[in-house]
This record gives C-alpha cells, structure tokens and sequence, in this order.
C-alpha cells in the first residue's frame, strides 16, 4: 500500500502503478461526487474518467499544502461541470418561477429517506439548480465562488439555491404522500 | 427553524461518506489515457521557469563548447607521428584466396617541434575500397587514425620526410602535407582484372516495395542471401545492407555493399478528434506526414460551410470560426497530397471536435 505522498511522487513520474493506486483510493468517492452532478450513470463515468486524466496529466501543480482530497474533488467538480457546458442542450435557464416559496417543514419526513434516494432526488432536479444545490450545500462552495465557476452572478446563484431546495421540499412532500 | 437549511443538512450528512464504485471499463479508459505531467505543460504554466532554464541551457552550452576546443587544442598538439599502412592485396590464381600483408610506416617530420598541424582533410573511403578498385594502379586512401598510436609499437621502418615533402597518393585523391607528426593510414590494393565491376547504389524504397540489386562484371558471385546470381530481388521490411562477393574471371576477389534505406511512405496521419481548450497535445486539429507536397486540407462543418482551410501541412484548425469557437460536434475534412513516390491522394474522413 502506497502513502500518499509516494502515490503523488509516482504519477509525477507517470508511474503506472501509483496511478491504479491514486484511482482505487479515490475512483469510489469521486464517483459519488459524479453521481450528485450527473444526471446518469454514463455522464458521470465520462466526467469521472475526464477528471482522473486531468488529475494525472496536472498532478504537478498541487504543492502538497491543502488537502489532497479537496485538490482532487475541486478538478473533478470542475469536470463535472465543464461536461454540462459542453453539452449545450443542457444548458439550464429553465423558468421555474411557478414554484413559489413554499415554507412547508419537512423536517419529521426526511430522516426516512435513504441516500439512494437522496440521489435520485438530486438528480431529478433541472441541471443548474442541481450544481448549485450541489456545490453550495454538499460542497461547501461560496455564492462567490459559485458565481465564478458557472459564469452567473451572485444573485443568480443565491435565487436558484433557494429554487432549488424548495423543488426538492416540494419533491419530498409528494413522494411522502405517495408512500 | 429555516427549513432551508435543515434540508441541506441533511443532504450534506447524507452524502459526506457517499461512495459508489465505478463499473471497471472506466480505468481501462482511463490508464489508456493516462499521462504524466509533461515538462511543456510545467514550462507553460510558470514562466519564470522558461527563464530559468534558457539560462541554464545558454550556460551549459558554451561550457560545453569552451571545454570541447580546450580539449580539440590538446588533442592536436599530441599528434607525434605519422603512420602509413599500407594493405597489398594479391591474388593467387590457384587457390582463389587472397594475401594480405600490412606494413606500417612512420613518418617523421623533420620538426620537432610542436607547431599546430595545417587543417589536414582526410576523406576516409571505406566503402570505394572495396567497391570500385578496377584502375591499374593502386589506389592509396589515407584515413586519419583515430588513436595515437604509442612508437614502441611500431616495428616497422620509420621514414623521416622533410617537412616540405607531401606524401603524394599515386591516385591524385589526396596530398597531404604535415607539419608535424601525424597518423595515417594507408590501403593500397593491387588490382589484377580491367573488367570493371560495379554494383547498384545505395538505394531508398517505401515499405513492402521489392528492389533489384545488381553486379555488373565478374564471373560468380555469392550475396548475404545466399543466392549466386547476378542479381537478387529484395523486399525488407526494415534498413538492410546486402553484401556480395564477386569472383572475377582471373579469379580476382571484390565485395560490395549495398544499403537499402527502407522509408515509411504511410505518408499522412490525421487525427479524429481534437480538443482546442483541452490542456493536452491535441488542441489543433492538423495533418501529421513527412515528404508531403502539394498538400492541402479543408474542414467544412455539418452544414457544409468552410470552416478551415490550408495550404501548409504545418497549420491546422484550432476549433475557431470567424473568431468564435465553432460548436462541439463532428466536423468533415478533405485532403490531397502528393506523397513522396509522385502518387496524388485524397483523403475524407470526419473529426469529432470536443469541447
């Protein structure tokens, strides 16, 4: 088993088996990330393949400060999302002012749910206010950081989190009533 | 409570330890894929760098070069003595074998002291040797020896010439004139046939093209093949050199050698995809061939509008269209060229441009 620290040094040098070791450390996790973005399996698999490619071919710019974990989630959060950009028939601007600001508390109801469908919650959400949700409240991205990322601005970003996680209240209301 | 933070509460608890393994063929994909940071990508990245290692080339190179004329000046002024073999090649009718026989001499110029030698060239003609000696006289070639050869072990004669004798080659190919003692090494043969014999020059073929390599003159011969023909059809795959022996009528030995370069002629390679704001190599879409003329390549979008063209083989298409970058998509491209055997081709095929 590889440290960390020999696995970076091995992909600088384009070690073959630092690299399977960097992947099978992180490819599960990374996934994950993937899954939240992407709307299936097969765009997530792309951008998680894209992302580790960058990873390696870019290793060289992490200088062992911050977390290696975060320097990996950035690129492939990134990757996520330059995927969307690339696939202009996904571009989001969907007006979804029907939904109003619905203050119904749901807290009693969402324990119940299981992270599958959590995922499944996250991914029927329209493409951009699933970013944003994703990279402001599972991430822990600013509005300002936010904003840079997506080319929006701060107010957009602010309006569409808010968007988003009232059509993931309303979501959760019918799928309870459902059951 | 604001029920707007409870729900991402939860979703971040949910997923902080989310892990789903991928299915396999992703790092099949990805360790195809896979490559090290390249030293390009880092000297883009930090231009300081680039000053630095200009510098550092720049420094290293004229070391390099200052130490290499030290050196050149020293080996110079070692150079003691003068050395001729001379190789007498004789042939004995009877048994078809030939005789050998060298003898060294040492030619010591008069001055001793040690001066710097005038610029001596000497044409070294290995090949001539073997190959083409059919004039009546000797020919004398002069290769300069590359070691300095200690005089001890040198038994034979030692020719003292003044310094303003040349050592004249009886075949007018070369006149030397040392100043000081130098190494030499002279090949005389004796030849005993007029019948010229030649063989085909050195020759250039693409892959997977058959050649005739050819003896003109003398009796038998014997090639590297192993057959002992005249002449032997040959089709390798990679740069081979062909020997043959020829015996000629006097029973007079003579080799030849003969280089067939063999040349990839697969003239042109094109891409099918690119990626112009990827960080990697493929950022132009561009034609890759070698002894190309004629060349010239157009790209049209789907639509068929002419999105690119050119003329060079060096230029390509960085993905950009009257100044915006062209949509993600495939992309059609047509070529002609004329490769380097005459042939005109053309070429369509498609280009997936990725962004």
């Amino acid at each position: 088993m590889l440290s960390e620290e020999e696995i970076i040094k091995g992909c600088l040098k384009g070690d073959k088996i630092a690299q399977k070791a960097l992947y099978d450390k992180y490819s599960a996790k990374m996934f994950g990330v993937c899954l939240r973005y992407l709307k299936n399996n097969d765009e997530a698999e792309d951008a998680l393949q894209d992302g580790f490619i960058r990873i390696y071919g870019n290793i060289d710019t992490y200088n062992f400060k911050g977390s290696f974990d975060g320097w990996i989630r950035r690129i492939i959060v990134n990757t996520t999302i330059n995927y969307h950009n690339y696939n202009l028939k996904h571009r989001f601007h969907i007006d979804y002012s029907e939904i109003e600001n619905s203050d119904i508390d749901t807290k009693s109801n969402i324990d119940v749910y299981s992270v599958e469908a959590l995922l499944s919650l996250i991914r029927s959400l329209p493409e951009g206010y699933k970013q944003i949700f994703n990279l402001y409240e599972i991430d822990g991205y600013t509005h300002k950081e936010i904003a840079k990322m997506l080319g929006i601005s701060i107010n957009t970003s602010k309006s569409q989190l808010k968007k988003a996680k009232n059509m993931l209240k309303a979501k959760m209301n019918t799928n309870n009533n459902v059951i | 409570m604001d029920t707007g933070n409870n729900i991402g509460e939860v979703f971040r608890e949910a997923f902080k330890d989310f892990e789903r393994k991928p299915s396999n063929h992703v790092w099949t994909n990805i360790e195809s894929k896979a490559k090290a940071p390249s030293f390009y990508n880092k000297l883009i990245r930090n231009k300081a760098n680039i000053l630095i290692s200009s510098a550092a080339i720049i420094i290293v190179v004229s070391v390099a070069y200052f130490l290499f004329n030290q050196t050149n000046k020293q080996s110079d002024n070692n150079n003691q003595s003068t050395i001729i073999n001379i190789k007498n090649y004789q042939t004995q009718n009877t048994d078809n074998t030939s005789q050998k026989s060298n003898k060294q001499i040492v030619a010591n110029t008069t001055d001793s002291k040690n001066t710097t030698p005038n610029n001596v060239n000497e044409i070294v003609k290995t090949k001539d040797t073997v190959g083409t000696t059919t004039s009546p006289k000797p020919n004398i070639n002069i290769q300069k020896q590359a070691e300095n050869i200690e005089k001890t072990n040198i038994n034979s004669s030692l020719t003292t010439i003044p310094k303003t004798n040349n050592i004249n080659s009886t075949t007018n190919t070369n006149s030397q004139k040392p100043q000081t003692n130098k190494n030499y090494n002279v090949v005389a043969n004796n030849p005993v046939d007029n019948t010229p014999i030649t063989f085909t020059p050195d020759q250039t073929i693409c892959k997977g093209d058959k050649i005739k390599l050819e003896v003109k003159g003398g009796a038998s011969y014997l090639w590297s093949t192993g057959e002992r023909t005249q002449y032997v059809l040959v089709n390798p795959t990679s740069t081979t050199d062909y020997s043959v022996i020829v015996t000629d009528s006097k029973g007079a030995i003579k080799s030849g050698l003969i280089t067939v370069n063999v040349s990839d002629c697969e003239a042109l390679m094109v891409p099918n995809a690119f990626a112009p704001n990827g960080e990697g190599k493929a950022a132009i879409f561009k034609a890759y061939g070698n002894n190309i003329r004629n060349f010239e390549m157009i790209v049209y979008s789907r639509s068929g509008q002419i999105v690119f063209s050119t003329k060079n083989i060096d230029e390509g298409w960085n993905g950009t269209f009257s100044g915006n970058n062209a949509p993600m998509g495939v992309y059609v491209y047509r070529i002609s060229y004329i490769d380097q055997l005459n042939t005109p081709h053309i070429l369509n095929g498609h280009v997936s441009l990725i962004r």
